[in-house]
């Protein structure tokens, strides 16, 4: 029987232990939902560290456990160069954006960051709320739809679950603790979730390394089998292309100022004097678990050889971390190592959720619709909004589309492109206007998007690095061109400046 | 033949690590002192 099989499996059980888990966080969040403000912002009372390990989960997808040490193997100690690039565009956003946001978006009164647009530039015309919503809307439809497909597969992959069962159980329980707990479980949950990510990626490369007889071995390994991946800087093509290669992997961190479900989670903790400590939490677990999943990979290669090389590898490089789980744990204990890819991807997509839902509630429903809506019918329309999107999104995956993967590779791009460069600048410049605003947003979008059907472009660098400066580009020049902000919204700015 | 990881290829892998976590508990220390 597959329902025996699958309950008599020590990994199975300790697995939906942790599902269960953090359903009960969801549940346990439940009451304390009373307006919308707590269902999407946790009525801005989270502490230090719930909001760097909640920002951190949030941002970092199965891709830390399955897409980097995957690179890695690929690429060896070359990777390093992505891991720097983002460990520096996360600090920039701690060090830089966290602060002015959290401070800017309370005086305000600020939900989500088209709600921030909006009022920062005193918009009347409501068009920066209504297109950022759009993006934000768009784009997270198919984050959260990859991230389903993720769940599916992992499913699938560790447990032998079928594709669409999996998929709905995985789909089932973040839909159910984010629809019942809303903003507080999912940053509890991800909180949760970024310590096991955490504590998994720590243990299973030191186990691996351990397991073929040390550092040295491993190296005297690798080296054996791919020399150029104990080598930083790979110079194959010549000393300009690995400039490029490197200034083109680093450039992924440009986007961070510009991803609503990690600098939303900034404008909720409960001082903003709070964040300087949780840079710090948040600056080490980013370091730790990058570089872990590099020693994920360069293990995995010299454990499994010429298995996971090659354009037709036995195993699949991206499994390295699930096959070295259940290779060197007990199985009581490879279910909760395995459980650490779920968090994952669960703290990722809660996050999508959450913040798509928060822009149909806020910037479509009580924009547009209900403007006197009262804060018991928001936190419904919120709830509501997140089994809306989860159903698309649902549909979107169901078919396990390839499409829905590629088009997922831009998105953080579109976003970064769009709303990072905008982001940023109007926590910086007071002379910045909402004409400024749109055409940064409308050019970094299309040409994120245009950018990566080039192949010429494409082929050298990757689109966010140009994308992110003409956006930025634009909103210098159309701001310079048009007529300078009111005296109101210069004055906000100057209060929140001097703060 | 033996391999090893050259010395440049050690000094990117620690010199960011170290680094930015020096300049986070700077960030700390600093706000610390302002707020």
């Amino acid at each position: 029987m597959e329902l025996t099989r699958l309950l008599s499996d020590p990994a199975v059980f300790t697995f939906s232990l942790y599902l269960m888990f953090m359903l009960l966080i969801g549940l346990w969040m439940y009451r304390r939902n009373e307006s919308l403000s707590d269902y999407v912002l946790g009525g801005r009372r989270l502490g230090s560290w719930l909001t760097a390990l909640a920002a951190q989960a949030s941002d970092m997808s199965a891709w830390l456990l399955m897409g980097l040490p995957g690179f890695a193997v690929a690429s060896g100690f070359g990777s390093i160069w992505l891991v720097i690039g983002l460990a520096v565009g996360t600090f920039v956003n701690w060090k830089f954006v966290a602060k002015r946001l959290r401070v800017y978006t309370e005086k305000l009164n600020a939900l989500t960051i088209p709600d921030y647009l909006e009022a920062r530039f005193g918009d009347n015309w409501r068009v920066l709320r209504v297109f950022s919503a759009l993006v934000i809307v768009v784009f997270f439809l198919l984050y959260t739809a990859s991230g389903f497909v993720a769940g599916g597969k992992l499913m699938n992959q560790a447990f032998g679950f079928d594709y669409t069962t999996g998929l709905y159980v995985a789909a089932l329980i973040i839909i159910a603790y984010t629809f019942l707990g809303g903003f507080l479980a999912v940053a509890w949950t991800d909180f949760f979730q970024g310590m096991l990510m955490f504590f998994a990626l720590v243990i299973v490369p030191i186990a691996a390394i351990r397991s073929i007889g040390g550092f040295d071995a491993m190296v005297q390994t690798v080296g054996e089998l791919k020399p150029e991946n104990l080598v930083a800087f790979q110079a194959t093509d010549g000393v300009g292309m690995a400039l490029v290669g490197i200034i083109s992997l680093m450039a992924w961190g440009l986007a961070y100022p510009g991803l609503p479900h990690v600098v939303t989670k900034f404008m909720a903790i409960r001082q903003p004097d709070m964040l300087r400590k949780s840079t710090v939490i948040a600056m080490v677990w980013v370091l730790v678990t990058m570089y872990a999943a590099v020693f994920v990979g360069m293990a995995g290669l010299a454990v499994y050889k010429g298995d996971v090389l090659g354009d037709a590898p036995k195993i699949d490089p991206e499994t390295v971390f699930i096959k070295l789980s259940y290779l060197l744990f007990d199985p009581w204990v490879a279910g909760f190592l395995v459980a650490a890819i779920m968090a994952a991807i669960m703290s990722s997509v809660d996050s999508f959720l959450l913040v798509s839902s928060s822009a149909l509630a806020e910037d479509f429903y009580k924009t547009f619709f209900r403007r006197s809506a009262t804060e018991k019918e928001l936190l419904w329309v919120g709830r509501i909004g997140v089994l809306l999107i989860a159903g698309i999104a649902l549909v979107l995956a169901h078919s396990e589309n390839q499409s829905v993967f590629s088009l997922v590779a831009y998105a953080w791009g579109g976003l970064g492109a769009s709303l990072g460069p905008v982001i940023l600048l109007s926590l910086y410049w007071k002379r910045m206007t909402r004409e400024g605003a749109l055409a940064g947003m409308l050019v970094g979008m299309f040409a994120a998007i245009v950018l990566h059907h080039i192949p010429a472009v494409t082929s050298y660098v990757y689109e966010l690095l140009p994308a992110f400066f003409l956006s930025l580009l634009s909103v210098v020049v159309v701001s310079k061109l048009t007529r300078e902000p009111s005296a109101e919204v210069q004055r906000v700015f100057e209060e929140v400046a001097q703060r | 033949m033996t391999h090893s990881i050259s010395l440049a290829t050690w000094f990117w892998l620690i010199f960011p690590f170290v680094t930015l976590i020096a300049l986070s508990i700077l960030h700390y220390i600093q706000e610390g002192r302002n707020g």
